[in-house]
C-alpha cells in the first residue's frame, strides 16, 4: 500500500519544521547576541564620550599656556 | 540505514544550531520592559485561508469552507473600515469657507474642497457598500442556514467555526455602526462636500447618478443606527431559528471560557445582546421573552457580570442598554440591575490586586522551574528524557496564556467601566471630558495597582516569548502525538465497534468517520498496519500501536477540519456510547486551544496588546480637539505615578507604562496604517522620554545626594536628632535604582535607547550645576560660609564617588577646576580664591573684631566701610543643599554655628578649600593690602597726626597723681579724641593690619597643626618613631633609603625581580620602587623649620620701610633719647591709646575696645617692634604711665571714670604683653646693639658702655650716634652734634642705605630672605 498524501505531507513538513526550528534557534541567538552587544557597545560609548570630554579639558587647560 | 550525505550535511548543520544554544553571552542587565526582539519570526503560519483546503477530502464541508474563505475576507476587509472610521479625522475644519455669495474666490475655494474631500466620500462610499454587501452576505448564510434547520432535532447544520465567523461578522457590523454613530465629523466633511459638488454641478453635467448616490450616502450617515436597523429589516423572517443559535454559542463558550485573546471574550459578549435585538421585533412572534429556544436570564447573568464591554479603542457599550431598547423588555423576567458599586468590584482591578500577584509569582516559579528543567535534561543530551511531561507543559503553558488573557482583560474592562463612569466632580476644573475618564478617574491606589498589572502581563510576556524557542517542539511534538493517538487508538477502536453495531446502516457517519481518520493520521511506518485478525490479542495488539515522534504540527486548515468533523460527530450523540462521546468532547476541548499553543509568540503578542488604554479618537471627536495633552495621556500618567511615588519597588516597572507606546505605535503603523497617529505617538513618547529623563535624573541625584549627607552627617548628632525630632527621616531611603541604573539599552518604538548613558549625561551636569550653586552661594556670602563650603564640597565629592558606581563619570577634580574655573595650568585663579581674597581684603580685615582670649574674630558692631555688594544668593534648591528638607535643617544648624564668628575652623576649612597650591596667592594678596594701606592711608595720616601731637608729651611727674595725670593727658589729647578722622580712618586702617596680622598668625598655627597631622600620619612609614627622632643621623646618608616604605618596597621588588617567572613587568616594579622614593621625599619633614608667620613678619617689616624713616621720628636732641616730646611713632601710639582707653561719656556709645577689637593692638605693637621702640613705649606710654602711678600711690583713686580706664588701660597693657612676646618669639629684636657713647672729641681717651635698651639717664649733652660695631666716622658724630638755638638738622634722605642707620637703636635690617616664599611644601 502506498502512503496517502497526507502521509506523504506530514512527512515533508517534518523537514519544514525541522528547519524552521533550528531557523528560529539562529534567531533566538541573533537577539540575545544583539542585546549583549547593545550592552558592550553602549559602554565602550560611555568610556569614549569621557575620554572625549577629559581631551576637551585638557586641550583647555593646555590652550592657557600657549596663549600666555 | 545508509547515511544520505545530504542527510548528514543537515544534520551537521542542526549541531551547529544547537552550539549557537550554548554560546556564552552576557547581557549584564536585567529585563524590565515588554518583549521587545529585533528579529520577529513566527514558527507557524496560523492565517486560516483554506489555501491549502483541497488536500483534505471532506464532503459535507468543503461548501462551508468555501464560506468560510469568504468571510474572513470580509472580516479583514471590515477591519479596514473600523480603522478608516475610528481614525477618521474632519478634514472640513482645516477647509476654508465660502462667507458671502459674491466672493471672488468662491469658484476656486469650491474646487479646492471638492478636491481634497473627494478621496475622502470615495472612502465612505466605499463603506456604505461594503456594510450593505455584509448584510447581504450574512443574511444569506442566515437563509442558508435557516433552511437546513431540522424541526425535529431543532438543531441547524452549522458547524462552531461557521457560527463563530458569523458571530464576528454581527460584531463587526456592530461596531460599524457604533463608530459610525459616533462620528459626527463624517457628516460634517460630507455636507461641506456636498456644498461643493451643489455648486459646482452647474458647470458639470451627466451628474444624475453621482446625485442619487450621494443621497443613499447622507441617508446612511446622517440617520443613526442605519446599519442596525437596516440588517435588522433584512432579517426580518428569516433565522428566527439561526441567531439563537448563535447567541446560546456565545453563552455557551462564555460560559466554558472557550477563548484566549480578550478581543475574543469582548466579541463574544458583544454579540449576545446585538443578537438579541435583531431577534426581538414588535410583533408577538418575535419575542425574546416567549422563545423557546432562548434562556433570557442564563443571559442576563452574564450581561450583570459584565455590564460594560470594550467596543473599540476608548469606547465602551454597556450590554444591558441595547436589550432595554428590545421593545419585549421585561424588567420582571430580566431582573433588576445590578448596582454600581457591585461591579467596581468586578471591575476595579485593585480589589484583586493582591490575588493576582500571588499566583503571578507562583507561576512565575512554576514557569521558571518548567524552563530550568528542559534546559537541564537538554544539557544532559538530547535523548534525555525530560523529567516533566509534554502534557504538564502543555498545561502549564496553556495556564500562562489564560492568565495572561485574563488579567489584559481585566485593565481594558476597568478601563471601559472607567469610560464609562466619569467623575463629575465639580470641584475639579477639567478642561475637557477626557480628563474626567482618564486624568482624574483613577485613585493614587489604583495607578498603582494599573501599573503592577501591566509589570505582570509585559513581564510573564517577556518570559514565555523568550523561551519559544524551547517550548515550541516539545508543544508540537505533543499536539501531533495527542491527534494521531486520538486518532490512531480511540478513533480506530470507535469506528470498529460502530462498525460492528451498525453493520449496514448510518453510512453517513462511517464516512465521517473514515474522513476524519484519513484527513489527520500519521502512520508510524508511513502506511496503515494491516488490520491485525480480531483475535483475543488484538487488544494487546492495539495497546502497542506505535505513534511516529515528530514535532509537527497540523496546518491551520487540517485543524480546523478535525475539529469540525469531531463537532459534526458529536451531533450523533444518540449512536455513540458515553465513554466514546466522552473521548470526542475532550479531544475537542483540547484541540480548541492547539491554534494559540502553535503560535505562541503572536497569541501572546496579541494577548497583551494594550493599545486601547492610549486610544481617545472617540474623545477627541467628542470635545472637538486636535490632540490632548500628554498629562492626560494614561501612559504618562502612569509612568509619572511611578516617578513621583515613594514605593520604591514601582521603580522597577518604570518603563512598562511607557511600553504602552510600543502598543500603540505598533498598532498605528501594522493595523491602522494611519502615519499622523504614529508621529503624533512618536511625538507624544518623545516629550514624555524627556520628561522621564529630567525627573529620573533628578530623582536618582537626589537619592545619591541624600546617601552621602546621611553618611556624612556627625554620627552621635544624628542620632540624637533621630531621636527628637525627625524619625527614620535621616537615613536616605534604599530606593532600588540598581536595576534601573544598569538598563544600557530600552527599547522604545524600536530605538534602542542607552538609559545609563543618557542619566550619566545629566548626572555630570547635574555635579556640575550643584558645585556652581554651592561656589555661588559661597560668593554670595562672607567668609563665615567657608565651613558650608567646605561641608558642601566634601559632600558633592561622595555623591560623585557613589554615583560613579554605576556612571561613567568625568573625574571629580576636573570638574570642580572646570566649575571653579581654575583649569589653567599657569594661573591658580579660581573662583574660591579670589572670593575667599575678596572676602579678606574687604571684609574680614576692615569689619571684624578680633578677640585675643576667644582668638575669633566676630563682625564690628559698626563698621565704617561701605556695604559690601556680593552677587545675590541664588535660588534656594533643596536638592542641591543636602538632599531632602530634614537633612537640609540638620546640616543648617550644625552650619549655622560657624556663623557668627571666624576662627580656627573657618581658617583651617579656608586652607584645606585654598589648598596649598593657591596659599602663597593669598598670602600675597594680604601683603599687598598691608602696603597699599600703609602707603596710601597710614602714611598720611601718621604725619599729620604727628604733626597735631601736643608739643611736648612729657609724663607728669608721680606726685600728680593718677587724677591730675589722667587729667593732663585728656587736656593735651583732645584734638586728637575729636579729630574727626581718627576713628573712620585712622583707627580704621590700624584694625585692617592688625587684623591681617592676626589671620596670618592663626593661619600659620593652622598649617602647623595640619602639618603634624600629616606627620604623624606618614611617620611609620618614614621609619620615625621617637627614639630615632632624636638619635643622630649619620651625616650624607640619606635617610630615605632605610625608611621602612622604600626599603621594603625595593626588597620586594628586588625579590620579584629576581624571579621573572613570577614578575610580569619589571618596568612597573621600578616605577614603584622610583614612587616609594618620591613619597618618602615628599613626606618627610623639612630639616629647616618653616614658619609661614615668620615670613609674613619679615616681608611686614620689609614693607614698613616706606614708612620706616618718618616714623622713626628726628634724632633726639640730646643724641641719645627724646624724653619730652618725641616724633617717634611710638609717642603717636601711646596718645592713640590713651584715646581709646578713654572712658565712655554715653552708655550707649560702643567703646574703641568695641569697635576694632584686639587688632588694633596688633597693628600698633607690631609696629613698634618693627620699627625698634618697644623699650621707650613701654617707658613712655601714657597709659603704663598712669597705671604705674596708680599702682604706687598709696590711695587708689575711685572716681568711676579712672576706673574704668584704669580697667581700659590695664587690659591694653596686657595684651600689650602678650603680642610683643608672640613677636619676640618669632622674629626677636636684634641683640642689642652696644652704643659707644665717646666723651667730647677732645677727650677721646674715655669710653663707656651703655646698653641702649636699658633706660637712658646719661645726662651727657653730646652723644655720638651709631648703630652698629664698626664705630661711626668722626665727621657724623659732628654733623649730629647739636647746635645750640638751632633745629634739628633734617633726618638724611630715606635712601634705603640710609635708613638702617638713622636711629639710635634701631630694629636690625631684615635678615636676607633666604627661605623660599611659604608655603615650603
Amino acid at each position: 500500500m502506498s502512503k496517502t498524501n497526507i502521509q506523504k505531507d506530514w512527512e515533508q513538513r517534518e523537514f519544514v519544521e525541522d528547519m524552521s526550528i533550528n531557523i528560529q534557534k539562529i534567531i533566538d541567538f541573533l537577539n540575545k547576541f544583539d542585546l549583549a552587544t547593545k550592552n558592550k557597545l553602549a559602554e565602550l560609548n560611555e568610556k569614549l564620550t569621557t575620554l572625549d570630554r577629559q581631551v576637551d579639558y585638557l586641550e583647555a587647560s593646555f590652550k592657557t599656556v600657549q596663549s600666555e | 540505514m545508509s547515511v544520505d550525505p545530504k542527510q548528514s550535511k543537515i544534520a551537521d548543520v542542526f549541531e551547529r544550531c544547537d552550539v549557537l544554544e550554548s554560546f556564552p553571552i552576557f547581557d549584564d542587565q536585567s529585563e524590565i520592559e515588554a518583549p521587545s526582539t529585533t528579529i520577529g519570526y513566527e514558527t507557524y503560519d496560523s492565517s486560516l485561508n483554506y489555501a491549502d483546503r483541497g488536500a483534505y477530502e471532506t464532503q459535507t464541508w468543503s461548501e462551508e469552507t468555501i464560506a468560510m474563505e469568504k468571510m474572513e475576507e470580509v472580516l479583514k476587509m471590515g477591519d479596514q473600515f473600523i480603522n478608516m472610521v475610528y481614525t477618521y479625522r474632519s478634514c472640513s475644519k482645516a477647509l476654508p469657507t465660502v462667507k458671502t455669495a459674491d466672493q471672488a474666490n468662491k469658484t476656486q475655494i469650491y474646487e479646492g474642497t471638492f478636491e481634497v474631500l473627494e478621496p475622502e466620500i470615495k472612502k465612505l462610499k466605499d463603506f456604505m457598500y461594503f456594510q450593505k454587501d455584509t448584510i447581504k452576505l450574512f443574511c444569506d448564510h442566515v437563509k442558508k442556514l435557516a433552511a437546513s434547520y431540522d424541526k425535529k432535532k431543532e438543531t441547524i447544520v452549522a458547524s462552531e467555526s461557521f457560527i463563530n465567523y458569523l458571530i464576528r461578522i454581527l460584531d463587526l457590523l456592530a461596531i460599524l455602526d457604533a463608530l459610525k454613530n459616533m462620528k459626527a465629523c463624517l457628516n460634517n466633511d460630507f455636507s461641506f462636500f456636498k456644498r461643493a459638488t451643489g455648486f459646482l454641478r452647474k458647470q458639470m453635467s451627466g451628474t444624475e447618478d453621482q446625485t442619487q448616490e450621494n443621497h443613499t450616502l447622507y441617508l446612511f450617515l446622517a440617520n443613526q443606527n442605519s446599519i442596525t436597523s437596516s440588517l435588522k429589516l433584512e432579517l426580518h423572517n428569516i433565522g428566527n431559528e439561526v441567531l439563537p443559535t448563535i447567541v446560546n454559542q456565545c453563552a455557551d463558550y462564555l460560559e466554558q471560557d472557550k477563548f484566549i485573546l480578550p478581543s475574543e471574550k469582548h466579541c463574544l459578549l458583544r454579540v449576545m445582546p446585538f443578537a438579541l435585538f435583531l431577534i426581538d421585533e414588535n410583533d408577538s412572534k418575535h419575542n425574546i421573552n416567549k422563545n423557546k429556544n432562548l434562556n433570557i436570564s442564563r443571559y442576563a447573568k452574564i450581561f450583570k457580570k459584565h455590564p460594560v464591554v470594550p467596543l473599540y479603542g476608548d469606547m465602551q457599550i454597556t450590554l444591558e442598554s441595547l436589550v432595554k431598547r428590545s421593545p419585549h423588555f421585561d424588567e420582571k423576567a430580566w431582573g433588576t440591575t445590578t448596582l454600581d458599586s457591585k461591579s467596581a468590584l468586578d471591575y476595579e482591578i485593585i480589589h484583586v490586586l493582591d490575588q493576582t500577584r500571588s499566583f503571578y509569582n507562583d507561576y512565575m516559579a512554576r514557569f521558571a522551574n518548567m524552563i530550568n528543567e528542559i534546559k537541564a535534561a537538554k544539557a544532559r543530551g538530547p535523548k534525555e528524557p525530560l523529567p516533566i511531561s509534554d502534557n504538564d507543559i502543555e498545561h502549564i503553558t496553556l495556564v500562562g496564556l489564560r492568565a495572561l488573557s485574563d488579567w489584559s482583560s481585566k485593565v481594558l474592562q476597568q478601563s471601559a467601566w472607567k469610560y464609562s463612569r466619569p467623575n463629575n466632580d465639580p470641584n475639579i476644573s477639567a478642561a475637557f471630558d477626557y480628563e474626567r475618564v482618564v486624568k482624574f478617574n483613577y485613585t493614587k491606589d489604583e495607578r498603582t495597582a494599573l501599573v503592577q498589572f501591566i509589570a505582570m502581563i509585559k513581564s510573564l510576556a517577556t518570559l514565555m516569548v523568550k523561551y519559544e524557542s524551547l517550548l515550541q517542539p516539545i508543544l508540537r511534538k505533543h499536539i501531533h502525538h495527542e491527534i494521531q493517538e486520538f486518532i490512531q487508538v480511540n478513533l480506530k477502536e470507535t469506528i470498529k465497534s460502530f462498525n460492528k453495531n451498525n453493520p449496514k446502516k448510518k453510512d453517513n457517519i462511517k464516512l465521517e468517520m473514515a474522513q476524519l481518520k484519513n484527513i489527520a493520521v500519521d502512520w508510524f511506518n508511513g502506511v496503515e498496519p494491516a488490520e491485525a485478525a480480531p483475535s483475543k490479542k488484538s487488544k494487546e495488539v492495539e495497546e502497542k500501536v506505535q505513534i511516529p515522534a515528530r514535532a509537527v504540527p497540523p496546518s491551520p486548515t487540517q485543524l480546523e477540519l478535525i475539529s469540525t468533523l469531531v463537532s459534526s460527530l458529536m451531533d450523533k450523540k444518540k449512536d455513540f456510547s458515553s465513554t466514546q462521546y466522552q473521548e470526542f468532547e475532550q479531544f475537542r476541548e483540547k484541540a480548541f486551544f492547539y491554534r494559540y499553543l502553535l503560535n505562541l509568540s503572536s497569541t501572546i503578542n496579541s494577548i497583551t496588546d494594550l493599545a486601547d488604554l492610549w486610544y481617545r479618537e472617540f474623545y477627541l471627536e467628542l470635545n472637538n480637539r486636535v490632540q490632548f495633552p500628554i498629562e492626560t495621556s494614561l501612559p504618562w500618567i502612569l509612568t509619572d505615578h511611578i516617578l513621583e511615588s515613594d514605593d520604591p519597588s514601582l521603580f522597577e516597572h518604570l518603563f512598562y507604562p511607557l511600553s504602552l507606546y510600543n502598543d500603540t505605535a505598533h498598532r498605528a503603523l501594522q493595523e491602522l496604517n494611519q502615519r499622523f497617529l504614529y508621529d503624533e505617538i512618536e511625538a507624544e513618547l518623545n516629550l514624555c522620554f524627556d520628561q522621564l529623563l529630567y525627573k529620573l535624573s533628578g530623582k536618582v541625584y537626589t537619592q545619591f545626594k541624600t546617601q552621602a549627607s546621611s553618611i556624612l552627617l556627625d554620627k552621635p548628632y544624628k542620632a540624637q536628632l533621630e531621636l527628637a525630632h525627625f524619625n527614620g527621616k535621616l537615613h536616605s531611603p534604599k530606593a532600588r535604582f540598581d536595576v534601573l541604573l544598569r538598563q544600557k539599552h530600552i527599547t522604545l518604538l524600536g530605538r534602542s535607547i542607552n538609559l545609563n548613558g543618557l542619566l550619566a549625561e545629566r548626572q555630570n551636569t547635574l555635579i556640575r550645576q550643584n558645585l556652581d550653586y554651592a561656589l555661588s552661594r559661597f560668593e554670595a556670602s562672607d567668609l563665615t560660609s567657608i565651613v558650608e563650603l567646605e561641608t558642601q564640597i566634601t559632600n558633592i565629592k561622595l555623591t560623585h564617588k557613589l554615583l560613579a558606581e554605576y556612571f561613567d563619570l568625568d573625574p571629580f577634580e576636573s570638574i570642580f577646576s572646570e566649575v571653579n574655573e581654575s583649569t589653567s595650568l599657569v594661573s591658580y585663579h579660581g573662583r574660591i580664591v579670589l572670593h575667599i581674597i575678596f572676602e579678606l581684603v574687604a571684609d574680614f580685615a576692615p569689619n571684624y573684631t578680633f578677640n585675643s582670649v576667644t582668638q575669633r574674630f566676630i563682625k564690628a558692631p559698626h563698621v565704617f566701610t561701605e556695604e559690601l555688594k556680593r552677587d545675590a544668593l541664588p535660588k534656594t534648591n533643596p536638592i542641591f543643599l543636602f538632599g531632602n528638607k530634614y537633612l537640609n535643617a540638620a546640616y543648617a544648624n550644625s552650619i549655622e554655628l560657624y556663623k557668627n564668628f571666624i576662627g580656627v575652623p573657618h581658617i583651617q576649612s579656608l586652607l584645606r578649600m585654598v589648598t596649598k597650591k593657591n596659599l602663597p596667592l593669598v598670602v600675597a594678596e594680604v601683603l599687598r593690602n598691608i602696603e597699599i594701606k600703609t602707603t596710601n592711608v597710614l602714611s598720611p595720616y601718621v604725619l599729620e597726626l604727628l604733626q597735631g601731637m601736643p608739643a611736648s608729651t612729657k609724663l607728669p611727674i608721680y606726685d600728680y597723681g593718677t587724677e591730675g595725670g589722667y587729667g593732663y593727658f585728656q587736656l593735651k589729647l583732645k584734638d586728637i579724641y575729636t579729630y574727626p578722622d581718627l576713628r573712620p580712618e585712622v583707627l580704621q586702617t590700624f584694625r585692617e593690619l592688625g587684623n591681617s596680622i592676626v589671620f596670618m598668625n592663626i593661619l600659620d598655627q593652622v598649617i602647623i597643626q595640619t602639618d603634624s597631622y600629616n606627620f604623624s600620619k606618614a611617620a611609620p612609614f618614614l621609619g620615625i618613631t621617637p627614639e630615632t627622632w632624636f638619635s643622630d643621623q649619620t651625616p650624607g646618608e640619606d635617610p630615605t633609603l632605610n625608611s621602612p616604605l622604600y626599603s621594603q618596597l625595593q626588597k620586594l621588588a628586588q625579590l620579584l625581580e629576581d624571579r621573572p617567572e613570577v614578575a610580569k613587568s619589571i618596568e612597573s616594579l621600578r616605577d614603584i620602587v622610583a614612587n616609594a622614593w618620591r613619597a618618602d621625599k615628599f613626606y618627610r619633614p623639612s630639616e629647616n623649620n618653616f614658619s609661614l608667620f615668620k615670613s609674613f613678619l619679615q616681608r611686614f617689616s620689609s614693607i614698613l620701610s616706606i614708612v620706616r624713616h618718618d616714623w622713626s621720628g628726628q634724632a633726639p636732641d640730646n643724641g641719645v633719647i627724646c624724653v619730652d616730646s618725641s616724633t617717634e611713632f611710638y609717642r603717636l601710639w601711646s596718645a592713640l591709646q590713651f584715646v581709646i582707653c578713654w572712658p565712655l561719656s554715653n552708655e550707649n556709645d560702643k567703646s574703641f575696645h568695641e569697635l576694632f577689637g584686639d587688632g588694633l593692638m596688633w597693628a600698633g605693637c607690631s609696629l613698634i617692634h618693627f620699627l625698634g621702640q618697644q623699650y621707650r613705649f613701654e617707658l613712655f606710654d601714657f597709659c603704663y604711665h598712669i597705671l604705674n602711678v596708680e599702682e604706687a600711690a598709696a590711695v587708689r583713686s575711685d572716681k568711676p571714670a579712672l576706673k574704668n580706664f584704669f580697667k581700659n588701660a590695664q587690659l591694653i597693657k596686657d595684651i600689650n604683653n602678650q603680642i610683643f612676646s608672640v613677636l619676640n618669639t618669632y622674629c626677636p629684636p636684634p641683640p642689642p646693639s652696644n652704643m659707644i657713647l665717646s666723651p667730647p672729641a677732645t677727650e677721646q681717651a674715655e669710653q663707656f658702655i651703655v646698653t641702649t635698651t636699658v633706660e637712658e639717664s646719661s645726662p651727657l649733652p653730646q652723644s655720638q650716634q651709631s648703630s652698629s660695631p664698626p664705630p661711626p666716622p668722626p665727621s657724623a658724630v659732628q654733623s649730629s652734634s647739636p647746635n645750640s638755638g638751632l633745629p634739628p638738622p633734617p633726618p638724611p634722605p630715606p635712601s634705603s642705605m640710609d635708613y638702617d642707620n638713622s636711629s639710635i637703636d634701631d630694629f636690625a635690617p631684615p635678615p636676607p630672605f633666604g627661605m623660599p616664599p611659604p608655603p615650603p611644601m
